[in-house]
């Protein structure tokens, strides 16, 4: 067992040995170098999904607009005041930090948690990028409401996709990160200015009241939701746009970027990239989804992305969703892949990309992972969630309590049960909380940062130092 | 050296070029000047000028190592320290 464990415990730290060591204070980047990397960095062919699905969630206008600016608001502060200050005292990845905090036995569950919903989400990617090849090819493509694939040449097409991407996620991933930063500023403009050139169809206006007037009446109207749809008001609006990107702040994975920043300012720079792709794209689908409904008389609900986007743009459109779907499916199948490495018995990195491609692309083969993306996006964040509260409370408030920091680190566990336990009970005291799936992670935070504290004093009585030796090697 | 230099110049300002005719194709089609069909039209042909230009623009590196070092000295490239 102990060999198994040591074994595990050597093949994750290969992975993660190259940013080992603590970033060097000659490596620091500065504002506008963050500002450069975060521009663009949400557009993600999703955003052509969830922009219209707040239409057909039946959201009010006034909602939308002020619950997205605040919650993109408490997105930028989350990075700038959670993530960031940790980042830069520590200079590690999350990794590196939590395997010093729960031992690789944490950072092996964490790795597996995360590779299985990468590829929920890089299936759901595909899928939206599907949608617009579908055209070309004159195949039925699912709309907004479906859940089973609509028939033979939709799964021809996934698959294909699927092949593709993965293909090139095996032979190509740096080429790939390049053109993904060509295609960035481009896809924003397709948002911004496809959304422009269809709002006359919506209907006519001669002034702003007009036009807000058309926002809250024809887009945005508030009315009942389509069929299967639940409505939502602000505080869904706001928490979503909060937690969408939870993974990253409050569950602390952007500590891989913010270890290079000057201070923990430079997390206001991720407002950069936040408001254009989570505040204007959205919107902009939106408005997009409404037109195409209104000019082409058909429900929203049963027009595909793809659809949308070609109506709204022609080519470029129907390019920007299998280009914004394929540059984001492609470093979220890569990462996968990495995570799922350590699990795999010495297997080449080709055939775990391979495998996680396969399994992403049968997810993608179903349109119910993106027509419940908003959902999905809720449980991503949710289940990491505990996470980022063990980590903030052994970096701010163990010292305080006169425990020993890092003690997995330091007396050479494996695993450290706290911090298991601490994520297994907040999981399971998120499901039966009384309120809506989006609003569960912010008590569910404070749930695990509790009851870590608690099982931490514990678990430093019952296992003083040096207790469990069956992890030679594993120490910090 | 220079012609290299010369060209990422070049792309780069075709490629800021495209995305104001793209910008621009949007919102004259907001403002009643141009029709839907007009707009995709402009539009497509901003897309196909963003992707010649750009990469020159954006990654250099792609087309040799000549390029890459030319890209050290272009205009609205990232200077080295």
């Amino acid at each position: 067992m102990a060999e198994k464990r040591k074994t595990i415990t050597e093949r994750l730290d290969a992975l993660y040995e190259f940013d080992r060591e603590p970033v060097t204070t000659d490596k620091l980047q500065t504002g506008r170098s963050f500002a450069a990397l975060f521009a663009g960095e949400h557009v993600a062919g999703t955003e052509f999904v969830i922009g219209a699905m707040f239409v057909l969630h039946g959201v009010k206008a006034t909602d939308l607009v002020f619950g997205l600016l605040i919650g993109n608001i408490l997105a930028v502060l989350s990075w700038t005041f959670i993530c960031a200050p940790i980042a830069v005292r520590i200079r590690l990845t999350l990794y590196w930090y939590l395997r010093r905090i729960g031992g690789p036995g944490v950072t092996f569950i964490y790795n597996i948690a995360n590779a299985f919903l990468y590829c929920i989400l890089a299936g759901a990617m595909i899928s939206v990028a599907a949608t617009a090849i579908g055209l070309a090819f004159d195949v039925r493509c699912p709309g907004l409401n479906e859940v089973w694939p609509t028939g033979a040449g939709w799964v021809v097409i996934v698959l294909v996709t699927g092949g593709v991407v993965t293909a090139l996620a095996i032979f190509g991933f740096e080429r790939i990160s390049q053109f993904s930063a060509v295609c960035s500023p481009w896809m924003l403009l397709v948002f911004f200015a496809a959304a422009l050139a269809v709002l006359p169809q919506v209907g006519p206006f001669h002034s702003a009241a007009d036009l807000w007037e058309l926002a809250k009446t024809k887009i945005w109207s508030g009315g009942a939701p389509a069929p299967g749809r639940e409505p939502l008001g602000f505080w869904h609006i706001c928490f979503f746009a909060w937690f969408c990107n939870l993974a990253m702040h409050v569950d602390l994975s952007d500590m891989a970027l913010f270890r290079y920043a000057k201070n923990y300012k430079s997390g206001l720079y991720t407002a950069v990239g936040v408001f254009p792709g989570h505040y204007m794209a959205w919107l902009a689908s939106g408005v997009m989804i409404a037109a195409a409904a209104i000019v082409l008389k058909t429900p929203a609900q049963d027009i595909s992305p793809g659809q949308m986007a070609w109506y709204a743009a022609g080519f470029s459109g129907a390019l920007a969703v299998v280009l914004a779907g394929w540059t984001t499916a492609n470093p979220t199948m890569y990462r996968a892949g990495l995570a799922l490495q350590t699990v795999t018995p010495n297997w080449p990195r080709w055939v775990i990309t391979l495998a996680a491609g396969t399994v992403t692309t049968v997810f993608a083969c179903f349109p119910y992972i993106f027509m419940q993306l908003l959902n999905f996006v809720a449980i991503y964040g949710l289940i990491l969630m505990p996470i980022g509260a063990v980590v903030f409370a052994e970096h701010w408030i163990i010292p305080r309590l006169g425990l020993q920091q890092y003690r997995a680190g330091e007396r050479g566990w494996f695993v450290s049960w706290a911090a298991v336990a601490a994520w297994a009970l907040t999981l399971l005291a998120c499901w039966f909380l009384p309120m809506h799936l989006f609003f569960r992670w912010l008590p569910g935070w404070f749930i695990a940062l509790g009851l870590y504290l608690l099982l931490a004093v514990v678990e430093d009585k019952l296992r003083p130092a040096n207790a469990d030796a069956a992890a030679p090697g594993v120490a910090s | 050296m220079k012609i290299r230099v010369a060209i990422i110049n070049a792309c780069s300002i075709a490629a800021i070029a495209s995305l104001l005719l793209g910008l621009a194709a949007g919102i004259a089609a907001f403002a009643g000047a141009l029709d839907l069909d007009g707009f995709k039209f402009w539009f497509n042909v901003s897309t196909v000028v963003w992707f010649i230009a750009s990469p020159f623009w954006f990654v250099p590196g792609l087309f040799g190592p000549e390029f890459a070092k030319a890209g050290d000295e272009a205009w609205l490239r990232p200077k080295k320290k």
